[in-house]
């Protein structure tokens, strides 16, 4: 059962101070399907538009185009209360993203307070009950959160976007700020939390190990654009778009031949999004570019079990 | 080889209202010539301020004591400012993590390279340092370096703006250069790129490297020599291959079973359970005893000594004995 379908979503920025309407186009022409119990995984450059998407997604950024349903529901129909009932983030740095006045007992119970008449002593009930589900002690409830460290923070993080049982969680960059240890916790929790209450994750990171390790499904983005989309296996596996060999490359994570072998890009810098190449938007950059792809965008068909947006057969 | 650095049991504590915290203790290790040396470890675990003696930029509240800290023959211990100057930019060279933050905003590339030139190399006239600083940009990469003098630093790119951090720290041909995390802000295509320039760099200029950084994938593709640390204190250092592939501190292990494996997909992640030790009030024996998986009784009595086994120094009373972690 899907859980979050997005068809041809489009979010578009106007330029300040331009006067013949120029966009940038972060997020253009974006399809996929979420389903239940599973993980998304989104990668991309910085400036690929993955945190554009999730904003979006979050209702924090307007869409130009396209539609986003939550399970049967149209998010156009649907109240913000509604809407954070059924979809929340966790953001990447733990310490900004949490309220330095609040305690943590406050912190993990304001999306209730806001969304639900409840009574604080029922908020104090529940949030020691979300702290004990995300490997927090309850001594911490009237706690501060610089009185906890990095690993736990993000668990705080964790426990808020889980107090209004939501079905989808957005995890951005969840664990880019943590040590390589406390990043193996964060990953476990997930994981088993994932399995106790059904949820869905959208898992946005640039760490493409991180990603191989927890995502079902992986979509590579660039330059607000799908270049490849498709079960993780296949996408880390055999990849096909000659961008997501790019980054395996550089990630310096896969052992096959093909993809250590594979030629360097052309352009060490990302095209400005103000102004995109023509054709395809990868073809300033990608060593194995024809002529035809300088003058016509390729489609995203379904080539190998997975959709790919290459003119390379 | 010969050798360039010589550290002989440095310590660096720091007096705080609360007590005297031992951020460093007891740590020792020697560079050669041409040589990269990864450091690895978390947060807080002494990497960088290690660094930051060596090149004299502590803050003066740190108590800084060593047996040695030596420097192709110059002890650096207790050189004054004046001294110091003409070491940190002409003999040692450092890149920092945040390229953006590092650089001054208000001023031109062109103006920040040329600065470095300016001090050091006083021989050199207006136009024999423009020419420089044009080599320079092209050493480590800039395309159009002509163009790009006038740029701010605003206007560059991540990749772009540690590249010019780099050209500033190779802007003398130093002998040693000390990355501290230097690609960890930038994207993974980028962080290829700088990583292949530092090596070419290497090779090219015949530098050495002290390579400070907590992803253990890319330690291990550039480095020679690698060296853990944890809590302040060496506890494994050895050849990158053999550390890496056979780790004997439980530590070390630990780390590298944390990350996530590219093969094996559906395992739980090992994390090393319980936190650092507190720098105020330090445990008596292992500072690593307590979140450790291979701990007995003599562990928590006293801290164990470095010593060294065949080609690796280990600071462990119970090394792992490893099958070996093999792709």
């Amino acid at each position: 059962m899907s859980v979050l379908t997005v068809e041809h979503l489009k979010t578009y920025y106007p330029v300040i101070g331009n006067r013949d309407g120029d966009v940038v186009k972060a997020v253009n022409n974006l399809s996929f399907d979420l389903k239940e119990n599973q993980t998304l995984g989104i990668v991309g450059e910085s400036g690929c538009g993955k945190s554009t998407l999730a904003k979006t997604l979050m209702g924090l950024e307007s869409k130009t185009d396209g539609k986003i349903f939550f399970g049967e529901k149209d998010s156009d129909n649907i109240s913000a209360k509604e809407r954070y009932q059924y979809i929340q983030m966790v953001f990447q740095d733990p310490l900004d993203s949490l309220n330095p006045r609040k305690k943590a007992w406050e912190i993990i119970t304001d999306p209730l307070m806001i969304n639900k008449k409840v009574s604080k002593n029922e908020c104090i009930k529940k949030a020691a009950e979300l702290m004990e589900l995300v490997g927090l002690r309850s001594e911490g409830l009237h706690k501060y959160p610089h009185m906890f460290s990095g690993g736990q923070r993000q668990r705080l993080g964790i426990a808020r976007a889980l107090v209004l049982n939501p079905k989808v969680l957005i995890l951005d960059e969840p664990v880019s700020a943590l040590d390589v240890s406390i990043q193996a916790q964060i990953l476990n929790l997930l994981k088993d939390l994932q399995r106790k209450m059904k949820l869905s994750y959208i898992f946005i990171s640039h760490d493409l190990s991180v990603v191989n390790y927890i995502a079902d499904e992986t979509l590579v983005m660039y330059l607000g654009r799908v270049c490849e989309y498709g079960p993780s296996e296949l996408i880390f596996g055999k990849p096909f778009h000659p961008y997501t060999k790019t980054l395996l490359k550089s990630a310096h994570i896969s052992n096959s031949e093909e993809i250590k072998n594979f030629p360097k890009l052309l352009d060490t810098e990302l095209p400005s999004p103000l102004n995109p190449p023509s054709g395809c938007f990868f073809h300033t950059r990608c060593p194995v570019a024809k002529e035809e792809c300088s003058n016509f965008a390729p489609m995203l068909e379904e080539k190998k079990e997975r959709q790919v947006s290459c003119f390379l057969e | 080889m010969e050798k360039l650095l010589d550290v002989k049991n440095l310590s660096i504590s720091f007096e705080t209202k609360k007590g005297i915290a031992h951020a460093v203790r007891n740590v020792s290790f020697e560079v050669y010539e041409g040589e990269t040396l990864g450091v690895v470890g978390e947060s807080g675990c002494g990497k960088s301020i290690t660094n930051l003696a060596i090149m004299g930029l502590l803050p003066e509240n740190a108590i800084v004591k060593a047996d040695r800290l030596n420097f192709k023959g110059t002890e650096l211990l207790n050189l004054n400012e004046k001294s110091w100057q003409e070491i940190r930019g002409e003999k040692i060279g450092m890149i920092f993590q945040d390229p953006m933050s590092s650089l001054n905003p208000c001023y031109t590339v062109e103006y920040q390279i040329d600065e470095v030139l300016k001090i050091h190399k006083p021989e050199l006239n207006k136009e024999q340092r423009k020419e420089k600083v044009l080599s320079l940009l092209k050493d480590v990469g800039i395309p159009a370096p002509n163009e790009r003098l006038k740029s701010y630093p605003h206007e560059l790119s991540g990749g772009m703006s540690q590249r010019v951090m780099i050209a500033m720290a190779i802007a003398c041909d130093p002998k040693l250069l000390i990355a501290d995390e230097p690609t960890t802000a930038l994207d993974v295509t980028v962080q290829g790129q700088i990583l292949d320039l530092l090596s070419k760099l290497q090779k090219t200029k015949a530098m050495a490297v002290i390579f400070v950084s907590h992803d253990l994938s890319v330690v291990r593709d550039i480095t020679d020599k690698i060296q853990v640390m944890y809590a302040g204190e060496v506890i494994e250092s050895g050849s990158t291959e053999e550390v890496i592939n056979e780790p004997r501190h439980p530590y070390t292990k630990g780390l590298l079973d944390s990350i996530p494996n590219f093969h094996k997909k559906n395992t739980e992640l090992y994390s090393i359970p319980g936190i650092v030790p507190d720098l105020l009030n330090r445990p008596n024996g292992c500072q690593f005893a307590k979140r450790c998986f291979n701990r007995s009784d003599d562990c928590e009595e006293a801290l164990p000594n470095i010593e060294q086994r065949d080609n690796r120094s280990l600071r462990c009373l119970h090394p792992v004995v490893t099958e070996g972690i093999k792709e």
